[in-house]
């Protein structure tokens, strides 16, 4: 008896699957099937491009809210970031919360690690902590990068990806079930029963319902805002638009929005905004700028076919007469079907 | 030959049971629909996210490094560029295009991907960059592919073609937004 995760899909071939023989292919093959996905389904929980002013010489912290999977996955992180000098040294933490309430948040670290930067003046700097498990209660993480003792450094983005440990036995909280082939390997001996067929399709389900893909992402500094909406009017200001692929899908999808932002007086109501551009009866989505993680829904109309269907989110901002709006974080997350 | 088969989450009934027949025979069907839950979820690419950053405020910021994590199946992959402006001055010290690349595709010389700017009446005047109150749009990168370009041609990204995902390191210049699609992939699963 063993559950077996396969390292790549395998594909049978049409003859496998259309004369299948009296054993226990292709449907063995099937359920290992399901085991990769446990195993290597890999969309972004968080891909975020960093927004900040240029030539940093000062530590920078980015609240990054996500949805995790319920199965309190481990993580795999991708930071890459610049620096003048070479070879500086730069200290990655990233640390999780379950409740984001600005100061007074109780964080727990996740890992922290000085790395040195590039032995190039201005080189790319890639920094990569595999596995590290993020809780299923988490809402939000907090990356922070010090100062270089030398030079300055551009934070460049952060990828965050699940790279969780090969199944072990028993039903998951998202739902999935690894598949042991103790009784499959005597085909012969074993009735081809429901559960294993239906199997193949409520695990890869659970798996893509569970792992929320990163739809959309924005993220400033939480104290020192590169933009923070204080020269202009009080009307709606917004950042140019984002265009976010959903291959295949439509023709419309439901995604969970997550924003913080803060204001520096004055009322914080509906300050903050998301929104479909391009498509007549677009949503529209707004927000408190009271300094806690917003949560809400917005369906999109997609656009285009095929591979390249979307659709165009934009975020916006608007103050009150003589008060600062700064937007820190914005994401949005997709589960497929939804 | 087994072909990619397209699968919309949204109009799957993704709670339904494949059978409900206590003891269902092995048929054909059965099993092929079975085989294909797994294998449609591995090599369906994830979601291109939509990355709003400001590379356009100053210099230092016009670089972006980034990347993507790809599913199975993929060969190539176009990006769709946000761009905010406000008017129009001689702007030297930018071009008037996009770089881009993948890492799979390369990195220097002419595996550098242009992607034009909006281009006025002298290719030296542009628009002046402008990330928070400016107008603004998104352009898609070019959808040729040629793998081994002479020159620095707007065309697809190539992407590593493999059996399991993996994460591409990327990069795009003078841009407020970045997201990638994979547009192009393999004609026979069997070959993956």
């Amino acid at each position: 008896m063993a559950i077996t995760t396969p390292s790549d899909i395998i594909i049978s071939s049409a003859s496998q699957l259309w004369l299948p023989s009296m054993a226990q292919e292709p449907l063995k093959t099937a359920l290992e099937n399901a085991n990769y996905l446990m195993r290597w389904h890999q969309p972004p929980l968080a891909s975020v491009c960093f927004t900040a002013e240029n030539a940093l010489t000062r530590s920078s912290i980015y609240i990054v809210p996500v949805m995790p999977s319920a199965d309190a996955l481990r993580y795999s992180l991708e930071h890459r970031l610049v620096c003048t000098n070479a070879s500086q040294s730069v200290t990655v933490t990233v640390d999780e919360t379950a409740t984001y309430a600005g100061a007074g948040t109780s964080w727990s670290n996740i890992y922290s690690q000085a790395v040195t930067t590039s032995s190039t003046a201005g080189g790319l700097t890639t920094h990569t902590k595999s596995n590290q498990p993020i809780a299923a209660t988490t809402t939000a993480l907090r990356v922070t990068y010090t100062a270089p003792a030398a030079g300055s450094r551009n934070d460049h983005h952060v990828l965050v990806y699940p790279s969780p440990s090969a199944p072990s036995a028993g039903i998951q909280p998202s739902g999935a079930v690894p598949f042991d082939d103790g009784l499959i390997t005597h085909g012969d001996e074993a009735a081809i029963h429901t559960e294993w067929i239906n199997r193949c399709k409520t695990t890869a389900v659970a798996i893509l319902t569970d792992r929320k893909q990163n739809a959309l992402s924005f993220c400033q500094d939480e104290t020192n805002q590169l933009h923070q909406w204080n020269s202009k009017g009080t009307d709606f200001y917004p950042l140019p638009p984002g265009r976010v692929w959903f291959p295949n899908q439509g023709p419309t999808v439901t995604l969970d929005l997550r924003v913080l932002g803060k204001v520096d007086g004055g009322a914080n109501t509906d300050l903050l905004r998301v929104r479909q551009v391009g498509v007549p009866g677009a949503k529209t989505v707004t927000f408190n700028a009271d300094e806690t993680i917003k949560s809400g829904t917005l369906e999109v109309k997609l656009q285009g076919s095929g591979l390249m269907t979307y659709a165009d989110l934009e975020l916006a901002v608007k103050r009150t007469t003589g008060n600062k709006t700064r937007l820190m974080s914005a994401m949005a997350f997709w589960t497929p079907g939804d | 030959m087994r072909p990619i088969q397209p699968r919309n989450f949204y109009s799957d009934d993704l709670t339904a049971p494949i059978t409900g027949e206590p003891t269902p025979p092995a048929s054909s069907a059965l099993l092929a629909e079975a085989d294909s839950w797994p294998v449609a979820v591995a090599v369906t690419p994830y979601v291109g996210t939509a990355h709003i950053f400001d590379g356009l405020s100053a210099s230092g910021l016009f670089d972006r490094y980034l990347a993507a994590v790809i599913a199975p199946g993929a060969i190539h992959a176009r990006a769709a560029l946000s761009r905010g402006w406000a008017t129009i001055v001689n702007s030297t010290g930018a071009t008037n295009y996009h770089e881009m690349w993948s890492s799979d595709g390369g990195t220097t010389g002419n595996d550098v991907i242009h992607t034009p700017w909006h281009l006025m009446q002298s290719l030296s005047y542009l628009p002046e960059f402008e990330f928070q109150y400016g107008a603004a749009d998104i352009a898609d990168s070019g959808d040729g592919i040629v793998d081994s370009p002479t020159n620095n041609l707007d065309r697809q990204l190539e992407l590593q073609t493999g059996s399991s995902p993996y994460v591409e390191p990327l990069f795009v210049t003078q841009a407020a937004g970045f997201s990638l699609v994979v547009t192009d992939r393999v004609a026979d699963l069997e070959n993956l």
